[in-house]
């Protein structure tokens, strides 16, 4: 086991794993807040696009994903306010317009595309120097953010209207949230994929739920457990062989499981001990 | 009576349907200003107008008030538009009443946390200023957002359907509030139930698609007080209906 940790590739993994933790942890808890998790969903789907795109133009497939997401972010933003369509239904739209531009273009790229399923389903220990630069900067980015912002996304999140009656910048604010969202989402499919990216950022923020009723205990135990499960679910697909993205996810579910059957146990306890 | 704000032949409405044509109203300093009409007859896009929330497509809006120039402006939304999922806590609520402008790279200055204590103490709220609102019953979160309303001391307070929060409708409570706070600010009151807070209206707007006021003389406090009896009915002539007898008689 110490052996392990003195491989470079999993050395990286361990700090894709910390940082994808850290920036889905609080922009999770605000997605989930807001109920943006299909939004979300479309989001990191729409990037598929950027990825095919990067294919066949010859790019590094991140840079494509970054700016079909943070675009899909703003189409989804700018069209359902000022066009009054459906959110929901753009969403839709755009997540299988990104799957499909990035299908076309992988099968007109000359050649295998060797690591396809790795930006599908995350690819962890394959993390390069540059993606953990990237992933750096996303997450200073947005604990910046949120440590400026804090009050006022927090009181926009909550309320848009009443926000706007004390003459907050809610759009500016909420445009600035969906934008860093998409980057989040973006730097983290490296770490379990473009499918699975939406459970990091909702599974923690479940867990945390069940034990903190804030939106500030909600983000720092989202962020804690996004790294317990992600360690674990690490080490867990090293010594098994098994799928890291996925195994990760399911340490994570299973964190929730347990956290929701102790606390049903310990409710039903304090219950017959109130009765009795 | 000095005017709080005025609207003058506004129209307004969403993208390309109109709601409210040609409307004027003023609202007066220490106005109680009861707003009724049917769902859809534009009572909600009215408060929107007189919040700065939307922009109306014609006429003017003017602020006759200096104070009510940066929008100080108290706002009790609806009891459906609040998120009683979202993780906030009664406090953090009640702080979002003072955010504005200058927040950002701010902490909450201690004048403002006096402010904060002072009027959750008044609305009887110290116990429950951690609790999210998710756990707060119907009664406990219209204090909240009356609090929140009002934590910025505004000179006109507008509250749309406040008696949706509770089963009972108007507490005596709520009624005791707002006759109270009148005596300092103005209020501008969206409900259904006019008639259980009608003593204390003073003027009342009629809105469906048009706009017809009602001063004070039509339905002076001493019409109610002389009769002795709490209105709970109020009605425009040749509305078809019946009354029931009471059960039991």
């Amino acid at each position: 086991m110490p052996d392990l940790f003195l491989y470079p590739f999993f050395l990286r993994a361990v700090a894709a794993a910390v940082l994808a933790s850290l920036c889905c942890g609080i922009i999770g808890t605000y997605i989930v807040s807001r109920r943006m998790v299909f939004m979300s969903g479309g989001i990191s789907h729409a990037s598929f696009g950027g990825i095919g795109m990067a294919y066949y133009f010859g790019f590094d497939p991140i840079i494509g994903a970054a700016v079909f997401s943070v675009a899909c972010a703003a189409a989804i933003d700018g069209i359902s306010r000022r066009a009054g369509m459906r959110a929901d239904s753009l969403i839709g739209i755009l997540w299988s317009l990104g799957m499909a531009v990035g299908i076309i273009f992988v099968y007109i790229t000359p050649g295998y595309a060797p690591d396809l399923m790795s930006y599908l389903f995350g690819s962890i220990l394959t993390v390069t120097g540059f993606h953990l630069a990237l992933m750096a900067a996303v997450a200073t980015l947005t604990v910046l953010l949120f440590a400026v912002f804090y009050r006022d996304i927090l009181y926009i999140a909550f309320d848009e209207e009443f926000s706007l009656t004390r003459g907050l910048p809610v759009h500016a604010v909420s445009f600035m949230m969906l934008g860093l969202a998409a980057l989040v989402i973006v730097v983290s499919i490296k770490v379990v994929g473009i499918i699975l990216v939406l459970s990091l950022l909702t599974v923690p923020q479940a867990t945390a739920g069940l034990l903190a009723r804030d939106f500030r205990g909600i983000m720092i135990l989202s962020v804690l457990l996004g790294l317990a499960s992600s360690l674990s679910g690490l080490l867990i697909s090293y010594f098994l062989n098994i799928p890291s993205g996925a195994t990760i996810i399911f340490t994570s579910v299973v964190f929730f499981a347990a956290v929701s059957a102790l606390r049903t146990i310990s409710v039903r306890l304090s219950l017959r001990n109130r009765v009795g | 009576m000095k005017k709080l704000l005025e609207l003058v032949s506004v129209t307004a409405g969403y993208r390309d349907r109109v709601v409210l044509r040609d409307v004027s109203l003023p609202v007066y300093e220490k106005d109680f200003l009861g707003v009724i009409g049917p769902n859809g007859g534009g009572k909600t896009t009215l408060l929107r107008v007189l919040l700065g929330l939307i922009r109306p497509f014609a006429g003017t809006v003017t602020v006759h008030d200096p104070s009510l120039g940066g929008r100080n402006l108290g706002y009790l939304p609806q009891y459906k538009a609040v998120d009683r999922d979202f993780p906030i806590t009664v406090e953090q609520i009640v702080s979002s009443g003072l955010a504005g402008g200058s927040t950002i790279f701010r902490r909450t200055s201690s004048p403002e946390r006096r402010r904060i204590e002072e009027i959750l103490e008044r609305f009887g709220l110290v116990k429950l200023r951690r609790r999210p609102v998710g756990e707060l019953s119907g009664g406990q979160m219209q204090r909240a957002f009356l609090c929140r309303a009002l934590v910025s001391s505004p000179r006109l307070l507008v509250l749309d359907e406040p008696d949706a929060f509770v089963d009972s409708g108007f507490s005596t409570s709520l009624n005791d509030i707002l006759r109270d706070l009148n005596r300092e600010i103005g209020i501008v009151l969206v409900s259904h139930d006019i008639g259980a807070i009608l003593p204390a209206v003073k003027n009342i707007a009629c809105v469906n698609g048009t706009l017809h006021y009602h001063n004070s003389c039509e339905f002076s406090r001493e019409l109610f007080d002389s009769l002795h009896c709490p209105v709970r009915l109020v009605g425009h002539g040749d509305i078809p209906h019946t009354m029931l007898k009471r059960h039991g008689d």
